[in-house]
Parts: structure tokens; C-alpha cells; sequence
């Protein structure tokens, strides 16, 4: 058995999508986690806001938010997933079970560096280790110890060298390992069983034996939830579409990673934002075909919040998304119609997310016989209604207006700009005597500008234009 | 498609002469006559001032954009009127090809038919516009040449010039439609009346 720990080093810190340098995350009124500005001007987690202040005055705070925090570490274990079918969540990183020497990767090695690769492209801060039980790889990379060991390797000697510091040891375990002299986890380790027990009471021994294999570890493993859901918050409300699209970014990044992992695509999503004045707004949008590459998703996001202006400054956004399992190749292998098509359907997505849905339509033939009925403009796709289109006798308009023009008429005869000249015609359209009776005689006519109409005369004597033949 | 490659030669490395242009019959021999290489230019915007409306402009436009529609999709941006079904199938243009887009705003519809212009799927865009600034129009064109598609812009009539390589003044007649080629590289052509 191997496992591989991941440690999210600056977890509250993340969780912001834009953080000013000092910053500092607080909770309870007191430091959590602070940045590397922050800690060069002697700043510490467990210092109090005052204190802070005092010893920094430049200093940006944000309060922490769990529910972004957790959203990461999701994040974090989807993305294990891909490596490992056995994960496991804990409170500030992940844990990869792998049942043997030979992961699906091979080298146990090549399977650190594709982690900590992934790791590094999402851009947080992480240590990572690997070692033969669980309970001793999460302490190496609590100890920021970047070790890679087998059961191969001679790692019970390895082990002693680590410092005692990353245990999770009370206070006063800790305080009386001090007082005699024990730095080093060998130092523990070399002292007998039943007078630890006797000292420092059975946690201790019991931890030490999960460290070294001698009792087996039971563990919860982590089962991925069908969608991506992910929010940053913001450290100061946001106005500007930069920092929104900057957070977007990060936030599709982490998407495109989870979608890979779990040979999944984006079907569709929603972003949601909390306003400064608590309000929530969100917008949904669904795709006409399962998406997984970065940059289309990310355009589509951008497409989606141009137009979108919330009453007062977002604090927070959320992006969620479902998964949807597809087998489909996205590469490029295609013939060219085929990608042709994909191009298609992404310019389609496009023109629907900043326009809205029902501002692209498709024009469709429908089997009637009254000529505004027999074509229809709806927003994309095209329906098709089934049957038989109608069979066209006589001429038909290019342009149609709908509803048709009433027409001055001048001694029984129509108008427009001067008097018109009926070309061709009459062709009667009587139809629709289920709902409303229609009795039409329909002619072609010419202006005195020489345009070509599609007139009308119905039974009451009025005139119409109807269409352009444009 | 045919690329008229006539002007090949030395005069281009001067510059005396532009690359060869893809052009697409258009239907009608007189016109194919007078225009450069023989039918409509691809990669540039075509732009056609019509008054009134309904005089056939569009008639001369659809053996090119039934043909087009066959291999691409066809992108109408604000078309003035709704495009009527029946019509457009008994001309041969395939339905299911065709995208009618209608913008809420002038920068939307500038966006969409750029957005049109890029996309290698699109074979033609269409559209419609009441007024278009200079440097509107010029980043249309540089889209048109960049995506190398077809593209055919109505203009009002009374509209200032624009900076386009091809403009076509659209008048009614009494046998057809007459056909001003206003700006066109080469030799001034006398207006022509295609019959439709």
C-alpha cells in the first residue's frame, strides 16, 4: 500500500481570488493565515486583529469563508480522483491510496511529479509526500519533508529523522517530550511501548503504530459528487469586470482539471454572486453540446457576464456545473466537416450566451396552408414539425410582414406611394376554417417605385401588404 | 469557388497588383462580367446600398448564398423583415444552414458579424444596418479578409461613403434591377440592368 498527501499549505489564504499584499486571514478576531508580506513584518496565525494592526498598519484583511474553503479542497480531492480511485478528505488537504507498487502510472515517482505538475498549474500552495501508510505521509508533508518512499525503500530509517513538531501531540505530551530531550520521531520511537503508555497515556502509542504500519487504518473514502461547484470570494467587493474575470479564470481552470479527471464535460452551468448588499444573483446558461476545453468554457463564462451589471459591488462568485460523462475525444481528429460542425456549434454558444437564447433563431417550413403559418422563426435549434411541407402554387415574398400592412385605398383600388399595379394574381387562399375563417386574394403588384409586393384583398373589401419580393 | 489567378505575376511582388482573389459565380452572366475575377469576392465586405426596400436585392443575392449554404451556414444579422420560408427553399437555400440573428444593439450586431466573419463553418454573412461608423466598418473588413468568407452588408442609400473595395448601388427598373458599381478596383463600368 502507498499513499500519496497532498497539504493545501495556504488553504484560508485561497480561498480569496485576490489577495492584497500584506493580507491576512482572520476568524474569531484572530489571525489565521497570513501571506509572505505579512509574516516578513512578524505576523503570525493565533495573533489578534489589534496586535496586527499595530505591528502592520498596511494590512488587508479577510474574513474567512469555510464555504469557499471546502469548495477548494473538492476541488482538490476531484482532481485526485483522477489518480486514484481511493481518496480521502481531510480538514486542509487530500490523501491518495494507491494498492500497489505499480499505480495505473507505473513509477510511483512519475505519479508525484503529474500531481504536483497538476498542483503547480492550478497555482496553490502545497506540499506533497509519499509513503507506505497514510498517518506517515501526511505528516511528512505537514513537515514540509518532499519525500517519496516504497516499501522498497529504507524507510523506517528515514523516519527517525523527522522533528516531532508535526504530530498532532497535546500540549502536554509535547511540553514533556521537551523537558526530556526528545526532538526526533526516532527518539520516540527508540523508547519502550509499555513506558510510553505509562508516560504520555495509549494516543501516543497508537498514533506511533499508524505511523509505522504495525495496526491497519481504516479510512472514509471520499465518493465525487456529480457537479463542480467552486466559489472564490473577494477580500474587497469587486466592481470591475477584471478582477470578476480573473477569479472566473482560476475558477474555470480548477473546472477544466475536475472535467478531465473524471473523463467528464461541462453541459451547462450557472454562476452565482453575492452582492455586498446580500442579495444573490445568478444566470444559467446550457451548452448545445458538452464542452471540456479551458478556453472555450472561459469564453462562454466572459460571453455570459458582459451585459451582466449587478445593483452593487459581488463579494463572492460561485460557478456550478454539472458533470456530465462523455467518451467523446475532443482532439481534432475529425474529417473536416465534422470540425467544421464543432466550430459551428461553439460559434452558436457564442452568439446565445451575450445575446440571449432567443435572440438566434432558425427559420423552419411548416406544413399550412395560410402563408404566415407555413414558416416559423424560433431561437435555435430548428424544429421540424412533421408532415409534408405544404405545396407552394404561386409566388411567394422573401420578406413577409408580419403583421400584414393595411393599404390606403383610393376608388377600390390600393396604394402606396401612387397607385400600385397588380402584376399577377389573384390566388385565392381559403383555409383555417378551424379557427379563423380566412378568404384571401393574393396578387403580386408593382409600385410606382418599381418595388415588388405580395398584396392582399380579403372579403371585407380592405387591401394589405403582405410581403417584399426582395 | 474559383480563383482567378490572371494578375499573377510580377506587377504583384510591386504591389501594382493585389493577390489572386476567390470569387463565387454569381448567376447572372452581365453581372459575373463586370466584376473582378467573375463573380462576388470572398474575404472582403461587400456592400450594397439599396432604396427602396423589395426591388430585388435579394434575389440577386440568393444563387450565391443557396450555393453557400449547401457546404456552410449562413448568418443573417438584422434582417429588415422576416425572412419567408417557402421562399427561401423554393430558391434553394438550405433551412437548416441558416441563422437569423437579431442583436438588441448596434454592438452586438458589429460583434456578431465579426464573431460570423472568424468561424470557419460560416460560408456567408448578411446584414443589415441603418448606419455603420468608418471605423466600424473597417474593423469588418479586416475581419472579412482575416476569415476569407463572404459577406454582404446593406446600407441605406443616403449613408456617407464607406471604405469598402466593392460597393454595388442597387435602383429599381422596370426589367430588372440596374446595378451601379460604384467602387470597384479596375476600370469604371457603365450601370448595368440584370434581369431577375
Amino acid at each position: 500500500m502507498l499513499w500519496l498527501a497532498v497539504v493545501l499549505t495556504a488553504l484560508p489564504l485561497e480561498a480569496f481570488a485576490a489577495r492584497p499584499a500584506p493580507f491576512a486571514v482572520v476568524e474569531d478576531k484572530v489571525l489565521v493565515a497570513c501571506d509572505a508580506r505579512a509574516q516578513a513584518q512578524g505576523l503570525g496565525p493565533g495573533l489578534s486583529v489589534v496586535r496586527a494592526h499595530a505591528l502592520c498598519p498596511s494590512l488587508s484583511l479577510g474574513v474567512r469563508d469555510r464555504l469557499a474553503e471546502t469548495s477548494l479542497l473538492e476541488g482538490l480531492a476531484a482532481f485526485a480522483y483522477g489518480f486514484s480511485p481511493c481518496v480521502v478528505l481531510r480538514a486542509d488537504g487530500v490523501l491518495m491510496r494507491f494498492t500497489d507498487e505499480a499505480s495505473p502510472l507505473g513509477d510511483p515517482h512519475l505519479v508525484v511529479a503529474h500531481v504536483t505538475q497538476g498542483l503547480a498549474d492550478m497555482g496553490c500552495a502545497f506540499e506533497i509526500a509519499m509513503a507506505p501508510t497514510a498517518a506517515l505521509a501526511w505528516l511528512c508533508a505537514r513537515s514540509a519533508v518532499r519525500c517519496v518512499w516504497t516499501s522498497k525503500d529504507p524507510w523506517r530509517l528515514a523516519v527517525r529523522s523527522l522533528p516531532l513538531t508535526g504530530l498532532s501531540l497535546t500540549d502536554e505530551v509535547r511540553a514533556a517530550c521537551q523537558a526530556l530531550g526528545l526532538t526526533r520521531l526516532g527518539d520516540l520511537l527508540d523508547l519502550p511501548r509499555p513506558g510510553l503508555i505509562r508516560r504520555f497515556g495509549r494516543e501516543v502509542v497508537w498514533l506511533l503504530e499508524g505511523l509505522m504500519g504495525e495496526r491497519p487504518e481504516i479510512e472514509d473514502f471520499w465518493a465525487p459528487a456529480p457537479w463542480f461547484r467552486r466559489r472564490l470570494s473577494f477580500s474587497h467587493p469587486v466592481e470591475t469586470d477584471e478582477a470578476l474575470v480573473f477569479a472566473l479564470a482560476r475558477i474555470v481552470r480548477e473546472w477544466v482539471m475536475v472535467l478531465r479527471a473524471q473523463e467528464a464535460r461541462a453541459a451547462g452551468f450557472a454562476v452565482e454572486m453575492t452582492c455586498e448588499d446580500g442579495s444573490v444573483r445568478s444566470e444559467a446558461f446550457t451548452l448545445t453540446r458538452p464542452e471540456r476545453d479551458a478556453q472555450i468554457l472561459m469564453r462562454l463564462v466572459r460571453e455570459r457576464l458582459r451585459d451582466f451589471r449587478p445593483g452593487s459591488a459581488i463579494t463572492a462568485v460561485t460557478v456550478s456545473a454539472p458533470l456530465e460523462a462523455s467518451t467523446e475525444g475532443s482532439l481534432p481528429l475529425w474529417r473536416d466537416g465534422q470540425w467544421r460542425e464543432q466550430d459551428f456549434r461553439g460559434l452558436l454558444d457564442r452568439l446565445q450566451a451575450r445575446l440571449g437564447r432567443d435572440s438566434v433563431r432558425a427559420l423552419s417550413l411548416h406544413p399550412d396552408h395560410r402563408p404566415e403559418r407555413a414558416s416559423r422563426e424560433a431561437s435555435w435549434p430548428p424544429r421540424r414539425l412533421q408532415g409534408p411541407p405544404a405545396h407552394v402554387l404561386g409566388d411567394r415574398p422573401i420578406w413577409l410582414l408580419d403583421p400584414p400592412e393595411r393599404l390606403d385605398v383610393v376608388r377600390g383600388m390600393p396604394m402606396l406611394c401612387g397607385p400600385l399595379r397588380l402584376v399577377r394574381g389573384p390566388e385565392r387562399v381559403e383555409t383555417g376554417w378551424w379557427d379563423e375563417p380566412v378568404v384571401r386574394d393574393y396578387f403580386v403588384a408593382i409600385s410606382s417605385r418599381h418595388e415588388s409586393l405580395w398584396i392582399f384583398h380579403c372579403a371585407r373589401g380592405e387591401w394589405f401588404l403582405h410581403g417584399y419580393f426582395a | 469557388m474559383t480563383a482567378w489567378a490572371g494578375a499573377w505575376g510580377a506587377g504583384m511582388y510591386r504591389g501594382a497588383v493585389s493577390a489572386p482573389i476567390v470569387v463565387m459565380p454569381t448567376g447572372f452572366s452581365a453581372l459575373d462580367q463586370c466584376l473582378e475575377g467573375g463573380g462576388w469576392p470572398a474575404g472582403m465586405l461587400t456592400e450594397l446600398r439599396v432604396r427602396p426596400v423589395g426591388i430585388g436585392e435579394m434575389r440577386l443575392l440568393l444563387p450565391v448564398l443557396a450555393a453557400l449554404s449547401r457546404e456552410g451556414r449562413l448568418i443573417w444579422v438584422a434582417p429588415p423583415y422576416g425572412p419567408y420560408a417557402p421562399a427561401l427553399a423554393a430558391h434553394d437555400i438550405v433551412l437548416d444552414h441558416l441563422v437569423v440573428v437579431r442583436p438588441r444593439t448596434h454592438k452586438e450586431a458589429l460583434w456578431v458579424v465579426s464573431q460570423g466573419l472568424l468561424s470557419p463553418a460560416v460560408g456567408a454573412v448578411v446584414s443589415w444596418f441603418t448606419d455603420i461608423r468608418e471605423q466600424e466598418f473597417r474593423a469588418l473588413q479586416r475581419h472579412a479578409a482575416q476569415g476569407g468568407r463572404w459577406s454582404f452588408c446593406f446600407l441605406p442609400r443616403d449613408l456617407a461613403p464607406k471604405p469598402s473595395r466593392l460597393r454595388l448601388i442597387l435602383e429599381p427598373a422596370p426589367e430588372g434591377v440596374r446595378i451601379t458599381l460604384a467602387r470597384k478596383a479596375g476600370r469604371p463600368v457603365a450601370p448595368l440592368v440584370v434581369a431577375l
